[in-house]
């Protein structure tokens, strides 16, 4: 958690320390700090359809449609075959290599395929938020103590009593984990929805890159990285308490 | 009761882990299963509550077959306690206790009253009923795993090996505790353990088990040690089953030397009558009170380091024997009277 606050300082730092000229944008006297207090401050910015807000709620959006969807696809599938021991390589080298789809190329191949629309967004986000927890749910299932596991069928528990009862609540540090890397993965990658004239957090950086104006893309940038470590210290709680205290160890 | 007839279990590959066993475990017993590694003592364990399904046979419970039940309904009603405590790493110890009575359905009061009873039952402090497994040592965890399997009171426990991972000196405690709560509950228990030791320190009854899952022999501890069937369970039993034997039996089982080497320190004694074989003496007083010991004809007296009493087991008697400059030891009663000395000849004659 302080890790991120650290980095996003760091970054904030850097960026505003930068005189205009030194990228080669447009320089009207003010420095990169300027501009994007002008920015942010904007009336503009804060009413209608292109206002910050509206933003991060299409931006949200997004990212909770893909989880959703993601979140139904990959549990199941990533806790099923942790229990029954079976096809489980085979499922974690297969989410492996949807990692190494680029999520950009997916979305321009989406658009290509279907057009216009919510749908190749959808498409290149969900398949981002399946692989780590396909097989972090798999890993955790599996390392479940088998002498924990047959302790669960000797006194007498049901394959569902052993299953959610027992074995998941004990995976779930590592489910949760798989939850977390998916959902500031998606959330930083849901920009992409603005390449095929979505709305979102993308925007300000497709659209100030267009325009040469640095403070839009600093602006928006800054903004996904806030939310990522909102989203981040979110889920660490819902964590804390989906968690055990039982399976926290010291550390 | 649990009755193996024509019990048979094969592995896919064709490795037979248990080959017709024919059991009848009593009930209210405490049943021990021994034998080298590989010999099905454990899959003839797991049998009986359908861990593992029988190959071929038939294995009953107060004659009723185990396979007319639902494998749950059978789990819920034997207890189980394996080696790695298994105890479920998120709950507490007190939900790990509530475990089958919440499966069971029972109300909320009852099963709290129940796994306190539980927690003290097994010498638990209550305070632990707030903590998790990993806070637990090993000798707590295992008492915590005893107390889940006694949780709703099943008539059966199942025991797999369940001291082998503690320490020593831990074992030895959690095996007292046992043999005691045993005493007051009744159950009909079924314990694996490779440990000779522990089978003949636990068990009222042994079946010895041979590699390839023969059953050996089956007997009462005495008689295993006093007359093993053959070679392998005379080896299995050890060079040592004579020392066994003895520790299985206590002085009262055994005859005593009295006079002429026991004499009355307030009588005159002829020197020629006061012994013929030994070159000492033992001397009370008239109220029959041990004094000590001197050569024959001297009359300087000497202590006993050691003295034993009548329930002291007879391998103690041994070594305080070997330790006694005369060999042998005096038995002192409850009321201090001088009861007879006991040796190496009087230790044979208890085994004869």
């Amino acid at each position: 958690m302080s890790r991120y606050v650290l980095v996003l300082v760091a970054m904030m730092l850097g960026l505003l320390s930068l005189p205009a000229q030194a990228i080669g944008l447009e320089a009207d006297g003010l420095g990169v700090a300027g501009q994007l207090v002008d920015w942010f401050v904007a009336p503009a910015q804060w009413h209608g359809p292109t206002s910050l807000p509206t933003r991060i709620v299409e931006h949200l959006y997004y990212m909770t449609s893909a989880m959703a969807i993601a979140l139904l696809i990959a549990l199941p599938v990533g806790i099923g075959l942790g229990h029954w021991g079976r096809g489980g390589l085979l499922a974690i080298n297969v989410a492996n290599m949807g990692r190494a789809v680029p999520s950009f190329g997916l979305v321009i191949l989406m658009f290509l395929l279907v057009g216009f629309g919510f749908v190749p967004v959808l498409v290149a986000l969900v398949a981002l938020a399946i692989p780590p927890m396909v097989t972090n749910s798999y890993v955790g299932m599996q390392a479940v103590d088998p002498a924990v596991r047959t302790a669960a069928i000797a006194l007498g528990l049901s394959r569902w009593q052993r299953l959610f009862q027992v074995e998941l609540p004990i995976a779930m540090p590592l489910v949760m984990a798989g939850i977390r890397t998916s959902a500031v993965q998606v959330l930083s990658t849901a920009t992409l929805a603005a390449y095929v004239g979505l709305g979102g957090l993308g925007r300000y950086l497709i659209d100030g890159l267009a325009q040469q104006q640095l403070a839009q893309v600093v602006g928006g940038a800054l903004v996904v990285a806030v939310l990522a470590v909102l989203l981040e210290a979110l889920l660490a709680g819902l964590q804390h308490l989906l968690v055990s205290p039982g399976l926290r160890r010291e550390g | 009761m649990i009755t193996f007839e024509q019990v048979t279990k094969r592995y896919g590959d064709q490795t037979v882990a248990v080959d017709g066993l024919d059991l009848t475990i009593a009930s209210g017993e405490l049943t021990v299963l021994v034998g080298p590694s590989g010999c099905g003592k454990t899959t003839t364990l797991r049998m009986i509550n359908r861990l593992e399904p029988a190959s071929a046979g038939r294995i009953a419970i107060d004659d009723r077959a185990i396979d007319s039940l639902d494998a749950m309904t059978l789990r819920r009603g034997i207890g189980y306690v394996m080696q790695h405590s298994g105890l479920f790493p998120h709950r507490s110890v007190f939900d790990n206790i509530a475990t089958v009575p919440r499966l069971l359905g029972w109300k909320k009061p009852a099963v709290q009253e129940r796994v306190h009873r539980l927690i003290e039952t097994v010498g638990l402090s209550p305070s632990l009923a707030t903590r998790y497994p990993h806070q637990l040592s090993g000798g707590q965890q295992q008492r915590v795993g005893v107390a889940r399997a006694l949780a709703a009171d099943p008539p059966i426990l199942l025991m797999d090996e369940p001291f082998a991972a503690v320490d020593p000196i831990v074992r030895r405690r959690l095996q007292d505790e046992l043999l005691d709560l045993q005493a007051r509950l009744q159950k009909t228990i079924v314990f694996v353990t490779h440990d000779i030791d522990e089978a003949i320190r636990l068990g009222d009854r042994i079946a010895i088990f041979a590699v390839g899952g023969r059953l050996a022999q089956f007997d009462t501890p005495r008689n295993l040690l006093a007359a093993p069937a053959d070679d392998f369970v005379a080896d299995f039993l050890g060079r040592d089953r004579e020392l066994k034997r003895l520790a299985l039996l206590d002085v009262r089982q055994a005859p005593r030397m009295h006079a002429p080497p026991l004499v009355d320190n307030d009588r005159a004694v002829p020197e020629a009558k006061e012994s013929t074989v030994h070159d000492w003496v033992v001397v009370h007083d008239n109220a029959g009170r041990l004094l000590g010991w001197r050569h024959r004809g001297a009359s300087a007296l000497q202590p006993f380091t050691d003295t034993v009493s009548p329930t002291t087991a007879l391998d103690r008697v041994l070594a305080a024997a070997l330790r006694s400059p005369i060999g042998v030891v005096p038995v002192v009663d409850d009321d201090g009277c001088l009861d007879g000395l006991i040796g190496p000849a009087e230790l044979r004659k208890a085994l004869a």
